[in-house]
């Protein structure tokens, strides 16, 4: 019997051992391929049919849009090779070279269809308000039949757009064009409008970006292969793959090759238990990305009245969040934008923390503290949960009782677009375009999370800032907009928290800054044979 | 009763039952205080008139019955529906997950066959020997080892420091997918599901083999002279294999709907993390139409481990 013990075990072992080496190898000259791994999955190849980071960092690399936004609110080419701004219109100029996969060239033509598709009511989209900015929409983007359409093409290579009101390019870049991909007409023009959506095209995309579609495991993975005649430049890598991995994963991963770089930006960052241990990687480069995104507490002006909001705003020990939290990779937010943005007004510093004077403020305001209000907080992002009991310790600290209620994020957006909330904690992609948190304090927006009914907050970012321009004309005006949400205080902004990234040292010239702002630039990635 | 109206009977039993189903599904997944439109919207450009707009051609600004009842006559003309998230017809998108699903919970099911029966039959064939203590051990290890510590130790063991086994997904980056790579990137998942599964079949084998080893048609088996194996194998096993298989017709529900954390955590494409994607995005379609197959699968299965009692021992008569 002990030799029939011992016989199983080596058996099984042995089995396990063949199994592993028989698979093993790789040949000398195979292809140069990239992979870049990400938690969560796309959702689907049909562009206008997302808001999910995730699908547009697949889309990106496939489909191409008439420009790039960068973090320092720079905008670069991508499909239009320059742009201009007069009063209500704005003309792009198309890259001549710019081609579909097919080899068919890329047209204003191809611009306007997609226009036209986004805004045909046939077809149900969540992006339709990227068309619904332009004359001969109605308010949620369908097109009007009676008016002129918005979107012209001039003439093969020049396309203009007409907008219904003022508007600044830099929002309309960084809020509309930085996620409007271009479809291919040639391709799509003769399907039914209400058959698109199913149609077998998307199950095999052809697009005009760097990367070319070859195939997808749903869920697991997409792969492509380089698009060699890219038109800003060949890639140096012959294929490109998104691999979904488990957050858990992402170091071990990069450690032993499987993965080359993380899609960070929030879709695949590393965990904060794992950076010490990949910052001690000799394969691995490592880096702690100042983000735009921010996270803040939103609190229901119909519950909390102005002079408690302001308490609770100086209440909030930002620094033990940023420090324990986040393990200081990460900033003190003053207000939604960051230090080092252009529009940032240093006045706001330093933010205010004085806990006395805030318990004092709430005394004196009247407010019940007897009863116990509601923080909301989703499910999914494991610093903002651990910042909850945090946050409900501080507000204890000025004698306001807080029950924290966790959700799951859909839950938690729609009780707190009901308004079922005392206090939230919420988060942001954040934008280099100053009127970026506008939205979330006009009076009647779907993501009004304050409940604000005050329109002079949404006057002076979205009226006033819009009447004009130029960087120099803008830059008062939303100092002032940073000056009244301090005082009006609809959210407590709390902190900016860095994206921990890392990527193979085989790899360099990559902009994660920019990650965030859907543009990853994978045809500038240098990348060492 | 005879086998075929047996089989008749549990069938139309089946379909309220189906229906029963379904219908509970549908009111849960709608009775979630938010809507499909909460995350489609997350989005900072969108619009009240855009929201409504999408509800109303979704049908979602219909009463929940209006609904369901709308999504059954679909199913009776063999259509799913359309994904809320992906736009894809919900069918082709439940049978590419199948695969993999099946796959997965397959190779650990006969994993778990392959080490648990053996050891369950050598403790109880010697009780209190070597073999029984060590069946033991694997067998408390199994129940009591969480899916998601034995994955991280696994990975940290085979992954990090062996490197002899992926962490991740079906296949490499190389662009060829062989049979060989699938099985390579498979062993994990598959042990890690299969030591929970172990652990359990381990104590169901030990005890229905002890208790028929004590039978008397054992003792005449042995006293007629038959060898030991004939015995074990011919006699006992064959009489200790009912509660195994109603022990199997307990995991179906797993086996088919997928094991969620463990597909999860090495990114394998199954319905169990098809199911999770749709839940968070309340895309009702998808979770219906994973509803639909598991009921469909369960059902169906729970009718053949029935008949497969009658198959082991001809005195169970219906």
């Amino acid at each position: 019997m002990k030799k029939s013990f011992g016989k199983v075990v080596s058996i099984l072992l042995a089995a396990m051992l063949l199994l592993a080496a028989g698979i093993v190898g790789a040949a000398a000259d195979a292809p140069v391929t990239v992979t870049m791994a990400m938690t969560a999955p796309w959702e689907t190849f049909i562009p206008f049919n997302t808001t999910n980071g995730n699908t547009d960092a697949v889309l990106e690399l496939m489909f191409d849009k008439m420009i790039v936004v960068c973090a320092d609110g720079n905008h670069e080419p991508r499909l239009a090779d320059s742009w201009e701004q007069d009063g209500l219109v704005l003309t792009f100029h198309l890259n001549e070279n710019a081609a579909w996969h097919d080899g068919t060239p890329l047209t204003a033509d191809d611009v306007v269809f997609t226009c036209e598709l986004m805004a045909d009511p046939a077809i149900n989209h969540p992006r339709r308000s990227k068309v619904g900015f332009f004359v001969g929409t109605d308010k949620s983007g369908i097109r009007l039949p009676e008016e002129e359409f918005g979107v012209k093409a001039l003439d093969e290579h020049t396309v203009q757009f007409t907008m219904k009101e003022p508007a600044p390019l830099s929002y309309m870049m960084a809020m509309t064009f930085r996620d409007f991909y271009v479809l291919p007409k040639h391709l799509l023009e003769d399907i039914p409008a209400e058959q698109v959506m199913t149609h077998e095209f998307w199950q095999h995309p052809i697009g005009s970006g760097p990367c070319v579609f070859e195939s997808s495991i749903a869920g697991e993975r997409v792969e492509f292969t380089a698009n060699k005649n890219y038109h800003l430049g060949a890639p140096q890598f012959d294929r490109f793959v998104v691999r979904v991995v488990a957050a858990s994963n992402l170091l071990s991963g990069l450690m032993s090759g499987e993965i080359d770089i993380v899609a960070g930006a929030g879709l695949g960052n590393i965990p904060s238990n794992d950076w010490d241990m990949a910052q001690m990687q000799d394969n691995l480069v490592t880096e702690s990305v100042k983000s735009l995104g921010y996270q803040y507490l939103a609190m229901n002006v119909n519950n909390v009245p102005k002079e408690v909001r302001q308490a609770v705003n100086m209440a909030i020990n930002r620094n033990v969040l940023v420090n324990n939290l986040m393990r200081g990779e990460g900033e003190a937010a003053a207000g939604p934008l960051r230090e080092n943005h252009p529009y940032f007004n240093p006045e706001l510093l330093p933010i205010p923390y004085d806990v006395e004077k805030a318990a004092q403020m709430v005394k004196d305001s009247g407010f019940d503290t007897s009863r116990t209000y509601v923080l909301r907080v989703s499910k999914g992002n494991e610093v903002r949960e651990k910042s909850a009991p945090l946050i409900q310790q501080d507000l204890a600290k000025i004698g306001i009782k807080v029950e924290i209620m966790t959700t799951d994020h859909p839950t938690h957006l729609a009780e707190c677009r009901k308004g079922n909330y005392d206090f939230a904690l919420i988060g942001s992609g954040g934008s280099p375009d100053p009127a970026e948190s506008c939205i979330n304090v006009r009076p009647g927006h779907v993501n009004n999370f304050s409940q604000n009914q005050d329109n002079s907050l949404y006057e002076k970012g979205m009226i006033e800032g819009f009447a004009v321009n130029s960087y120099e004309e803008r830059l008062p005006i939303y100092q002032e907009y940073q000056m009244m949400l301090r005082d009006q205080v609809p959210f407590s902004w709390l902190y900016f928290q860095n994206d921990l990234v890392a990527y193979n040292k085989r790899i360099s010239n990559v902009h994660f800054e920019n990650f965030s702002l859907l543009n990853r630039a994978v045809w500038e990635w240098e990348i060492a044979k | 009763m005879s086998k075929l109206r047996y089989i008749i009977k549990r069938l139309l039993i089946a379909i309220p039952t189906f229906l029963g189903i379904t219908m509970l599904v549908y009111l849960l997944a709608s009775m979630t205080p938010s809507s499909p439109l909460e995350i489609m919207f997350n989005d900072p450009m969108a619009t009240m008139e855009q929201m409504e707009q999408m509800e109303k051609a979704m049908g979602l600004d219909q009463p929940v019955y209006i609904q369901y009842l709308r999504w059954l006559k679909g199913l009776l003309t063999g259509n799913l529906g359309y994904s809320y998230r992906t736009s894809q017809p919900v069918m082709s998108m439940v049978l590419e997950r199948i695969g993999p699903t099946l796959l997965l919970t397959g190779t650990a099911m006969l994993i778990t066959f392959l080490i648990a029966l053996p050891l369950g039959i050598m403790a109880a064939y010697k009780p209190y020997s070597k073999w029984d203590y060590v069946s033991s051990g694997i067998s408390f290890v199994g129940v009591a080892l969480p899916n998601f510590f034995a994955a991280l130790v696994l990975i940290y063991l085979f992954n990090v420091k062996l490197k002899i086994f992926p962490s991740s997904g079906m296949y490499d980056s190389s662009g060829t997918r062989s049979f060989g790579m699938l099985m390579h990137h498979l062993v994990l998942p598959a042990v890690v599901l299969a030591i929970q599964y172990i652990g359990s079949l381990i104590r169901q084998c030990r005890g229905s083999m002890m208790e028929v080893l004590q039978s008397d048609y054992v003792r005449t088996a042995r006293a007629k002279g038959l060898l030991e194996p004939p015995v074990l194998v011919g006699h006992a096993l064959r009489n200790a294999w009912i509660p195994l298989i109603s022990w199997f017709g307990m995991q179906l529900p797993a086996l088919i709907g997928g094991a969620v954390v463990t597909e999860q955590i090495f990114g394998w494409p199954g319905l169990g993390s098809l199911m999770v994607q749709s839940i968070n995005a309340r895309d009702y379609p998808t979770i219906m139409g994973i509803t639909v197959v598991i009921a469909v699968v369960v059902l169906i299965g729970n009718l053949i481990v029935d008949l497969l009692y009658n198959l082991l021992d001809p005195r169970i008569r219906y």
